[in-house]
């Protein structure tokens, strides 16, 4: 490479230059090239503060969080990609990553929770509502994800969550909305409300499987009516990490299994709930 | 084959085909390359894992039209490139009404260079919304995506040279509203 270079060239060279990418006598021809030359200095000046710093990388989190979105914003559940795929084409559901006899039990709930929906019009074709203009991120998940048939989930995004929020979640999210049209009836309630749990705590991280596990356990015993695990998730409340679980219940006593309550702990304690929500669920 | 192994066209067809875990490859694949865009462009991190999130939602809904004539990781970056300017739209319709701290008074959650990194990142966003359209595409999908002049050519349906002489113009534009104007500073110029 000659000293001499014109503005197309080194144009060319700017973002190898920037980066550091090119051999030494081609960069000391930029570098000659853009000492006298104010218009391609400025470019290069525009270049680099585009491209200045390390790419931001996605926290595991943020990963989780991004395919969980996805899935929610396109009608489906959100599934980690298997280490060592079980088939080719085929997509593990959430009952396959438990312990065979839970997976079962859990097996037994789906079917019924499907058989009762055959005709209901779930929204498993991919077409998922469009997000909102107005309304939270939450919003959008949520009314886009109504309708699937998801059995108890721990959700794996972190929220931000307000008092209406928790509301939103006991009334729309999509798993609780499952575990409710899977058990109609309040008679079995008892009998299911363990493998629920189980199922929950084995969704859980590692670090938060116990305070799930004991929170749940806790709340099942002072229940005075029929229970049932749906959904947990951690994010933060009035400023505080918390971990957040709903329950379908009667919401009625004696009646079906058509209400919610939801029970906000701080991290790593199950005593007295930060905050609590309850009511009927909306009809199906 | 295992999916890692398989190429994006090869993992779009069997997403196409059934395969949801091909899907979930493409987005781990990709997503970081996209959060870094969109980051770049919205200058939120917020802002920008939601945009990743839409490209991806982009992806799941329009897989099937996909006609193969650019790689699909620059047909990806041109969705993420829209669906980032769709977030900015939107936040500045309604921007969100929290934070901010008073003027003088220093948040106590941030040190001062994480701020200062912060404004320049909102800065470079809020210049690159002001550069025309077509520069911004060209320089956002070259200098950030990778996408060689050639493809961005063939996608864009424009010269070659338009394309260079694009993100030439692009560069400088960003250069001009992001440094304050000193006399005899360069504004136009004819290659």
């Amino acid at each position: 490479m000659t000293e001499k270079m014109d503005h197309p060239t080194c144009s060319e060279l700017l973002g190898r230059h920037v980066r550091g990418e090119l051999d030494e006598p081609t960069d000391r021809a930029v570098r000659a090239h853009l000492a006298g030359c104010p218009e391609c200095e400025q470019e290069r000046r525009g270049l680099a503060a585009l491209v200045a710093g390390a790419p931001p990388r996605l926290s595991p989190d943020e990963r989780d969080a991004l395919l969980e979105g996805v899935w929610d914003a396109v009608g489906r559940r959100p599934e980690p990609m298997p280490a060592s795929p079980p088939q080719p084409g085929r997509t593990r559901r959430w009952f396959e990553r438990l312990s065979p006899a839970l997976a079962a039990a859990a097996l037994v709930l789906v079917v019924v929770g499907v058989s009762s929906l055959v005709g209901g019009g779930g929204d498993e074709g991919g077409g998922g509502s469009a997000a909102r203009e107005k309304g939270t991120r939450l919003d959008r998940r949520l009314d886009a994800g109504v309708g699937s048939t998801d059995g108890p989930r721990f959700k794996r995004a972190e929220t931000a969550f307000s008092a209406v929020d928790l509301v939103r979640l006991g009334r729309r999210e999509p798993a609780v909305a499952g575990v409710a049209e899977a058990n109609p009836s309040t008679a079995a309630a008892r009998e299911t409300a363990a493998g629920l749990l189980a199922a929950l705590v084995s969704q859980a991280p590692p670090e938060v499987a116990d305070q799930v596990r004991d929170c749940g356990r806790a709340t099942l015993e002072a229940a005075t009516g029929p229970t049932l695990p749906a959904l947990a998730q951690r994010g933060t409340f009035e400023d505080r990490r918390v971990l957040v679980m709903v329950f379908v219940t009667d919401g009625e006593p004696g009646g079906r299994l058509d209400g919610y309550a939801v029970r906000v702990w701080a991290e790593g304690t199950c005593d007295v709930p930060l905050h609590t929500a309850s009511g009927l669920l909306p009809s199906p | 084959m295992a999916r890692e192994e398989l190429d994006d066209h090869a993992l779009l067809r069997r997403f196409v085909a059934g395969d949801e875990d091909a899907f979930v490859a493409l987005v781990r694949r990709h997503e970081d390359r996209i959060f870094a865009l969109a980051f770049r462009v919205t200058g939120d991190r917020e802002d920008a894992l939601e945009a990743t999130q839409e490209t991806f939602v982009s992806l799941f809904r329009r897989a099937a039209s996909f006609k193969g004539e650019a790689e699909v990781g620059t047909w990806l970056f041109r969705i993420g490139i829209n669906a980032s300017r769709d977030v900015l739209r939107r936040r500045r319709r309604h921007p969100p009404a929290e934070e901010a701290p008073e003027e003088g008074v220093e948040d106590p959650r941030f040190p001062a260079r994480v701020e200062e990194n912060a404004v320049r990142r909102l800065d470079i966003a809020r210049a690159l919304e002001k550069v025309p359209p077509e520069y911004r595409e060209a320089v956002v999908m070259h200098d950030l995506g990778g996408v060689p002049y050639e493809e961005i050519a063939r996608l864009t349906g424009v010269a070659l040279g338009t394309v260079k002489s694009r993100i030439s113009r692009g560069r400088r534009l960003l250069a001009q509203l992001l440094e304050p104007p000193s006399p005899g500073a360069p504004s136009k110029r004819t290659r």
